[in-house]
């Protein structure tokens, strides 16, 4: 029995502050799985949100929807190797370290492999940018549908891929999640200066040392390890909207890129917390079980509206 | 089963001539969209058809009693093609008036799009369930339950396409090849633009029955890449383009046809449908590595 | 009323692009017959006016007419080679396809090229001297040759004006040669050539009206007459020392 059963919006947020006093003040105490689903989804957000700037900011975010895709090669791979899995019904296992590290390894591998493709089709091959990207990231996608579904022995899993199940996290989940947001941190922090530079002044960037090169890959390793984080809850798709949706809204509001990443994690973790409370207002009220990740992405999707409006109209 | 019979057979014939008709499709428009360096806008436009999709079929609940599938098959494509149409100026709009740059209004609509979709199917999920599993088959395609009716409607879908890029094909290839040319010519332009958006999107639309949501762009990039590979004229460009998309459609639907009863057969319990796909865009893209690997070779041995 | 003699009129011409003048109160009338030159630095609107007068952008003010008519009425009998850069050579596009394009304008809608417009074609391209690279894909050609592919689809639309942008820039010396040629028949014929260029240190070779401007017009004339210092300095600044001597 959930302590959010029966819940409506505003009840859902005195509960939640009457359960943070109650974790703080009280020796037993467990998560439940609203809160987990919050935890998970803001580190989700934040994670999101720090790549998701430079990916927006670099005109990248295709690279982003490419990657969201291959990354399920990766997750198939470390399957193989680890005989554990994130993926469906498929018996999930404690996270061991060694389980994350295989699985990011994996999915580095995999970020690698589509990036080292794309080049080979458009720089050897000579083929058009877009139609390398796509043709790279569609055929690998399939491949990976076709050998999950050959795997899992469940044709209905393409379908848990792109729609993830938030509502069936664990607290194990939040130990990948958490991970991979403090690595994200400590990386965007350490490399700030040169995301920074490469992003607006190539030029510069090339005089004073930085590799374009280099912070490009280090960006896709980011974003491949940040979409591993939140395929189990939200799925290849929508962890696109958390990619792009908190990152194009703070962008009406500012142009600084530091308050654009603070903001675009606000944003992006407020959406996330009224998404969950949302949802269980729906069920409370109205009896409808709706995709909780859904509903963040449609309230991502109204606040972008809101901050588009809002510019627009000072014009 | 002998190939032969994949046209012949009743029960095959529907999903087999309907995926060719619906990949031809797709892959000559896609033809053109590959010229026009516009091969993503496929990604926006299949999943900004989700929604719609999913409201085609609530449409469907209030308005059919009995079970028509035709109808539903319609209402669906209605649904699709208006959100589809939707997502598209939505694109538009992020561009132009919010300054906003292409791959991330393409990302941000398609995702978002899709995700309004799977809330709404969340909602049909409980409600109808019977409607809800038809509704999921359209994300990675199931061209099973075709029948001969479809190989009809979906055949005139083609034959618009086709007479509309015959009759327009001087104005398509000017303006796609050398835009401020065709202007300068009197070429119409902004009509020929919007008729192609058209077209496009009526191809994702027909193309998401046998492919599914999530795959189709790949029929409107694999067949013209590979295409490109074999010839150089437009024309045959074109031509190629349609051919390729209509072997991997038949190519796809015999290897999912045969995996599926393959995997039947060993589980012994529920049906095993291997889902359509997949099977047609790895039959895709298969023919593109291979067309890849011919200009390689044929590059290689032209110099030595 | 009819003015047969003269080719271009404009008549007090202004274009903005986004609140800056690009093109301020340009008024000009070219004759029928010359190989005209349209010169001033980067940036000076030379691109701009043949955008103009080919309808592919919108004036703020003024009005421009072809042997006294607007655009619309004689746009069979203009013919546009943009520049090079234009076009993405890659397309999938035979040289005889490219070429045949230029019959697409006489043609309207609904009807086909038939086989008279590909004997047009062909014609074209042995007068350009391509016949060889007829069925070539247009990214095999050089330089100086997708230029001719270019002109060769404009002697297509047989067409009494001719806008061209850039045309001599980075050609060889064969491609200088067959084009001056046609474009000294295409004279003779009493057609009228419009040329942006960027080299002033050919513009004698090859021009013999000018149209100098610089955000303005300096002077539009016979090459005697408007190409001296005065102009030249007006529209560039300097003179280049080896012009004159």
């Amino acid at each position: 029995m959930s302590p959010y059963e029966g819940q409506t919006f505003f009840g859902f947020f005195s509960q939640l502050f009457i359960r943070l006093w109650h974790s703080v003040s009280s020796s037993d105490f467990s998560l439940a799985s609203d809160e987990i689903q919050i935890l998970a989804l803001v580190g989700i957000a934040i994670s999101s949100a720090l790549v998701g700037s430079f990916l927006v900011l670099r005109k990248m975010t295709m690279v982003g929807n490419a990657l969201s895709h291959t990354i399920l090669l990766g997750i198939l791979i470390t399957f193989l190797m680890t005989r554990e899995s994130i993926l469906g019904e498929i018996t999930y296992h404690k996270a061991e370290p060694m389980h994350i590290q295989s699985l990011l390894l994996a999915s580095l591998g995999v970020g690698l492999l589509t990036a080292f493709l794309t080049e080979t089709l458009h720089r050897k091959l000579r083929l058009q940018e877009d139609a390398s990207i796509g043709f790279v990231f569609t055929t690998l996608f399939a491949l990976g549908v076709t050998l999950a579904t050959l795997l899992t022995r469940n044709s209905h899993i393409g379908t848990e891929i792109v729609m993830g199940s938030v509502d069936a996290l664990q607290t194990e989940d939040l130990k990948l999640v958490w991970v991979i947001a403090a690595m994200n941190l400590v990386l965007t922090l350490l490399f700030y200066r040169g995301f920074l530079i490469t992003t607006f002044d190539a030029r510069l960037a090339a005089m004073l040392g930085f590799s374009a090169t280099f912070f490009n890959y280090l960006l896709m390793a980011q974003v491949s390890a940040t979409v591993v984080g939140a395929f189990r809850a939200v799925g290849v798709l929508m962890v696109l909207t958390f990619l792009t949706g908190p990152v194009l809204a703070a962008r009406f509001l500012t142009h600084n890129l530091n308050r654009l990443i603070i903001l675009a994690i606000v944003l992006g973790s407020a959406c996330s917390v009224i998404g969950v409370a949302l949802s269980r207002h729906f069920l409370s009220v109205y009896g409808l079980s709706l995709s909780t990740g859904g509903i963040v992405v449609c309230v991502m999707t109204l606040v972008f509206a809101v901050t588009a409006l809002v510019k627009h109209a000072k014009g | 089963m002998s190939i032969l019979s994949y046209f012949t057979d009743a029960l095959l014939r529907g999903p087999t001539v309907g995926s060719m008709l619906m990949c031809a499709t797709a892959s000559l428009i896609g033809a053109i969209v590959y010229v026009r360096k516009q091969s993503l806008v496929g990604e926006a436009l299949s999943h900004a058809t989700y929604p719609g999709l999913i409201l085609g079929v609530l449409l469907y609940s209030w308005l059919a009693n009995e079970n028509d599938d035709l109808l539903l098959s319609i209402l669906i494509m209605i649904g699709a093609f208006f959100t589809a149409l939707l997502g598209l100026y939505c694109v538009n709009i992020l561009q132009r008036k919010l300054r906003i740059s292409g791959d991330a209004a393409l990302c941000f609509v398609l995702s978002s799009f899709f995700g309004i979709g799977i809330t709404l199917a969340s909602h049909v999920q409980f409600t109808h369930s019977m409607l809800y599993r038809k509704a999921q088959a359209y994300l990675y395609g199931q061209a099973a339950t075709m029948s001969d009716i479809h190989i009809i409607l979906y055949g005139s879908l083609l034959s618009i396409v086709l007479v509309a890029i015959l009759v327009l094909y001087k104005e398509i290839l000017t303006i796609t090849f050398n835009r401020d040319y065709a202007k300068s010519v009197g070429m119409p332009v902004r009509k020929i633009d919007t008729l192609l958006f058209l077209l496009t999107t009526l191809a994702i639309v027909v193309g998401i029955r046998s492919v599914g949501v999530v795959l189709v762009s790949s029929m409107l990039i694999a067949p013209p890449i590979a295409a490109r590979q074999l010839t150089h004229r437009f024309s045959t460009f074109l031509i190629l383009s349609l051919l390729i998309g209509l072997l991997s459609g038949f190519l796809g639907n015999y290897l999912s046809t045969e995996l599926s009863q393959r995997f039947s057969a060993q589980e012994l319990k529920t049906r095993f449908i291997f889902p359509t796909g997949p099977s047609i865009v790895l039959s895709a893209a298969f023919l593109c590595v291979f067309s890849l690997l011919y200009k390689v070779i044929r590059k290689r041995t032209h110099q030595s | 009323m009819e003015e047969p003699k003269t080719a271009l009129s404009i008549e007090d011409l202004t274009i903005q692009y986004e609140k800056t003048p690009v093109l301020k109160n340009i008024t000009l009338k070219v004759p029928s017959g010359y190989i005209v030159g349209i010169l001033g630095p980067n940036g000076a609107g030379k691109s701009t006016l043949l955008q103009a007068a080919l309808g592919l952008l919108k004036p703020l003010s003024g009005t421009i007419r072809f042997f006294g008519q607007p655009l619309k009425s004689v746009r069979s009998r203009i013919a546009y080679i943009p520049q090079r850069q234009a076009v993405d050579w890659d397309f999938p596009l035979t040289v005889r396809e490219l070429v045949l394009m230029g019959r697409y304008g006489s043609l309207g809608v609904f009807r086909r090229a038939g086989k008279q417009d590909w004997q047009i074609a062909d014609k074209c391209i042995e007068l350009v001297g391509l016949t060889n690279f007829k069925d070539r894909q247009i990214s095999q050609l050089s330089g100086g040759q997708q230029q001719r592919a270019f002109l060769a689809r404009a002697l297509c639309q047989e067409a009494d004006i001719y806008f061209m942008d850039e045309p001599f820039t980075g050609i060889d010396l064969t491609t200088e040669t067959i084009m001056m040629n046609i474009l000294r028949e295409l004279k003779a014929q009493g057609k009228t050539v419009f040329i942006v260029h960027h080299d002033l240190n050919t513009a004698d070779e090859y021009f013999d009206w000018v149209i100098m401007l610089n955000g303005h017009l300096i002077a539009s004339g016979n090459m005697q007459e408007a190409f001296n210092t005065q102009n030249l300095l007006a529209t560039y600044g300097k003179v280049h020392p080896g012009l004159f001597p």
